[in-house]
């Protein structure tokens, strides 16, 4: 590879160089990078085409995290911050956690389709899981759908149940993980900003 | 992979140990097999200077409410030394350094570098420590690269009450350090790190940043 060639002579030059001075800094000044094509900072300056990167923010109590991108934004919502449990009736915390997330639908001018996907942990029959969470989901969109009446989109649910996990609700064993499982009973609200 | 230097400041024994590598040929340096060896590179424009005295450009000095070690380098935000096994001399100990070396937004994005710096003197031993997994966390499992890599590192907002896990890009790699576990800091060298979050709301400052296995440095100041 002439690039790495290149730079074994440039290496070698500095080195004699360094050699040479014998410069007495104290400090140790070999660098070295683990891998440079990975590096985000790496990329200022060049005119590549851009990566979509996707960003995770949570809350500092971990019910609230929002994925980001440029082209998708995904707020998923712990369902205990929502629901009583086994239920689809919304909680008195619900409202003002869905005003915030209805806020970002209209502030980034959300464009085409909401969608509302339910999920649930892998308890009780898969059956009840699908009806459990598209109830909960359903619940979820009469709450947004007048915050948002005035954007050009439309809500659309889903119960997914017990589908796509965000952690394994067991251990290989098959012993319940409780705190996964509470990451996997969730509400998905995915909009792509405009 | 040619070993490349980054700066040529470095003392008569670095260059020494530098030469010495180059004539194995691609960097593969005694007892490291085939694995693919950091690369020591030079001046990269499209790099920010590394994190030695003087070199951290825009680089905020310490914050009064950062806590500096005095062994720390003077660029950093923030530095930790701890100590861990030689990976081939197993024997020594090593004071290996952390710094934190900024926090600078990006657009809607925000990176943080830091270096990691094995403080062995002794060229006389193979003093190398293998990063390996020490740095992967548990945050973001999600993705396919955080086996030895800067992923664990996450950025925590106290007055927004927000915490930000490292960015993935859409490959679900992580944008961060990675390939650690074939990554080695021998005596005397520096490896910088890297990793990309979400910017915080411009109303944020500071940020406290939490080290897998270092703990969580505080209040350090966004540039």
């Amino acid at each position: 590879m002439p690039a790495a060639a290149a730079s074994a002579v440039a290496a070698l030059t500095l080195g004699l160089v360094g050699v040479a001075h014998a410069d007495p800094s104290p400090a140790p000044s070999a660098t070295i990078t683990p891998s440079p094509g990975a590096s985000a900072t790496s990329l200022q300056g060049l005119s590549a085409p851009v990566r979509d990167f996707s960003t995770v923010v949570e809350s500092i109590d971990g019910t609230e995290t929002e994925r980001a991108s440029r082209t998708r934004r995904t707020v998923i919502l712990d369902s205990k911050v929502l629901f009583a449990e086994d239920s689809a009736r919304l909680s008195g915390s619900a409202r003002r956690r869905l005003e915030s997330v209805a806020r970002q639908i209209v502030d980034l001018r959300a464009t085409g389709t909401v969608r509302v996907d339910g999920y649930t942990d892998d308890q009780g029959s898969a059956a009840h899981g699908l009806v459990l969470s598209r109830r909960r989901a359903e619940a979820v969109r009469g709450v947004l759908a007048p915050l948002v009446s005035g954007q050009d989109v439309r809500i659309t649910t889903r119960g997914r149940g017990e589908a796509d996990p965000r952690f394994p609700n067991r251990d290989k064993a098959g012993r319940a993980i409780p705190e996964n499982q509470a990451k996997n009973r969730r509400v998905e609200i995915t909009f792509t900003p405009g | 992979m040619g070993r490349r230097r980054r700066r040529g400041r470095a003392g008569g024994v670095t260059a020494l140990a530098a030469l010495a590598a180059l004539g194995t040929g691609c960097g593969v340096l005694p007892g490291t097999g085939s694995s693919p060896a950091p690369s020591v590179s030079a001046p990269d424009p499209a790099s920010p200077a590394p994190a030695t005295p003087g070199g951290a450009g825009g680089a905020q000095s310490p914050a009064a409410g950062a806590s500096p070690s005095p062994s720390g380098s003077p660029a950093a935000l923030a530095s930790k030394t701890f100590t861990v096994n030689g990976t081939y001399t197993t024997q020594a100990r090593l004071r290996m350094r952390f710094d934190v070396v900024e926090l600078r937004r990006r657009g809607d994005l925000l990176d943080l570098r830091a270096t990691l710096t094995n403080t062995a003197t002794d060229q006389s031993q193979d003093l190398r420590w293998q990063v390996a997994g020490r740095f992967n966390g548990s945050y973001r499992k999600d993705l396919n690269n955080v086996g030895g890599s800067f992923a664990g590192v996450v950025l925590t907002d106290m007055v927004g009450k927000k915490r930000y896990l490292v960015a993935a890009d859409s490959g679900a790699d992580c944008v961060c350090s990675a390939n650690l576990s074939s990554t080695f800091v021998a005596a005397g060298q520096t490896l910088e790190l890297d990793a990309t979050y979400a910017a915080p709301p411009a109303t944020t400052s500071t940020l406290d940043v939490t080290v897998p296995s270092l703990g969580t440095f505080r209040d350090l100041p966004v540039s």
